[in-house]
């Protein structure tokens, strides 16, 4: 075999191992707002923290040297807010724990916490992107600080992986199937909370 | 020059045929009971009924969870709680779920090293990751698909399954599974062992404590 036959392999091989190096990949995760049913507010003032922890959350999937980063932590204070916004009849916004037993005004304190994030994927485009994301809901009574209401909402959501041109749209997708599932299965644990319409009545 | 150019055709058409039906991760199935199981051990008092159910079959981590989870010392336990009260609400917290093996103090093996509750994901797919960096080679690019896709979803399935913390007002119900490592690497990690329960109530902070034998 002369130097000129065997070029081809050795560009592939240098390919197959530039492909193989470690990078890292920022996940899109902009959302748009969940469409939701009209429900009741509870007639309650909630002190929603929105602190430093959400707002940096991130997940990091790793794969073969391959890291991919998911900013959660801005589509979640979007989703927070909403969720708060329509559940509650008035919301005040703060940044600690603190600050919010500190609003006389309020009748509880709200605390959303990203929990944990998780996926599972294959190698090939048509492989099936399988998304997890657990977030917990605190809601504590101003004033004695007791716990009175705690949810652990788990949202999934599955999308096709797609090729090297397709995947950002399936991942935007994926996405969004995340936070639909999220925004609607906080509002029925909102709706659906006798602990919380206990305090309103 | 020309068996060159085949030995990359071969190459190509190889990685085209095992991209075919590889690569995808089956979701695996949900566990839903309709009744309380035979092997699930129950405990009672005047608020609460809690039932746990320790998955000591292989076929059962199998098919639940994607791995012989018994064989790799995770112990895997499924709770059903009800709240039978009627004016209480109780706090159930994960890390107020304490395993206490026979002869040992909570949360301690019989010798005394610490075991952890969690995501047990983490340990199987530990093992699939180390099976896999022994893998090399164009050949065997299907079968590490497949193996990739099978732990990244064995792990996404540990934490799906979780149960979640939550309060529980009287008249509901929840349930989920804890996941406990390590246990000995055989069903009998459930021998003489019992899950120590502490539940709290909201409104006065009452703590209501139970321990659960796993066995009979």
């Amino acid at each position: 075999m002369n130097c000129k036959s065997s070029l081809p392999t050795t560009i592939l091989s240098v390919s197959l191992l530039i492909l193989g190096a470690g990078c890292a990949h920022v996940v899109p995760t902009s959302v748009k707002p969940t469409a939701m049913s009209a429900g009741d507010k509870l007639p309650l003032n909630a002190a929603l923290v929105l602190n430093k922890d959400l707002a940096d959350y991130k997940y990091e999937f790793h794969m073969m040297g391959d890291t991919w980063v998911y900013r959660f932590g801005e589509p979640l204070q979007d989703y927070a807010r909403r969720m708060a916004a329509a559940s509650f009849q008035r919301v005040d916004e703060t940044s600690s724990a603190e600050k919010a037993f500190a609003n006389p005004s309020a009748d509880i304190v709200l605390v959303p916490r990203a929990v944990k994030a998780d996926e599972s994927t294959g190698l090939m485009a048509k492989s099936k992107v399988n998304l997890t994301l657990v977030i917990e809901w605190t809601a504590k009574d101003r004033a004695t600080q007791n716990t009175v209401w705690l949810k652990t909402i788990t949202a999934d959501a599955s999308e096709v992986q797609g090729s090297v041109f397709s995947g950002s749209k399936h991942l935007a997708i994926l996405m969004q199937k995340l936070f639909d599932d999220l925004s609607t299965k906080t509002r029925e644990a909102f709706q659906n909370a006798p602990e919380l319409r206990a305090i309103a009545h | 020059m020309w068996l060159s150019s085949c030995k990359i055709c071969a190459a190509i058409l190889s990685l085209t045929l095992l991209e075919s039906g590889c690569g995808t991760a089956p979701k695996l199935p949900d566990y839903r009971p309709g009744a309380t199981a035979p092997t699930a051990r129950i405990g009672r008092d005047a608020a609460v009924e809690i039932s746990l159910d320790p998955f000591i079959e292989r076929h059962r981590t199998e098919q639940f969870f994607g791995i012989d989870a018994v064989g790799k010392g995770i112990g895997i336990v499924f709770v059903h709680i009800s709240n039978k009260s009627l004016d209480r609400t109780l706090l159930v917290e994960k890390k107020n779920f304490e395993l206490v093996p026979v002869g040992a103090a909570g949360g301690q093996t019989a010798n005394g090293n610490k075991i952890e509750r969690g995501t047990g994901g983490a340990q199987a797919t530990a093992w699939l990751g180390a099976s896999m960096a022994s893998l090399g080679g164009l050949a065997l690019i299907g079968f590490a698909s497949s193996s990739i896709s099978h732990s990244t979803e064995v792990q996404r399935n540990f934490v799906g399954k979780e149960m979640p913390d939550q309060t529980l007002a009287p008249g509901q119900a929840m349930e989920g599974f804890l996941y406990f490592t390590p246990v000995p690497k055989n069903p009998g990690w459930i021998r003489g062992a019992a899950v120590k329960v502490n539940l709290t109530e909201t409104k006065t902070r009452q703590p209501l404590v139970m321990s659960i034998p796993l066995s009979q």
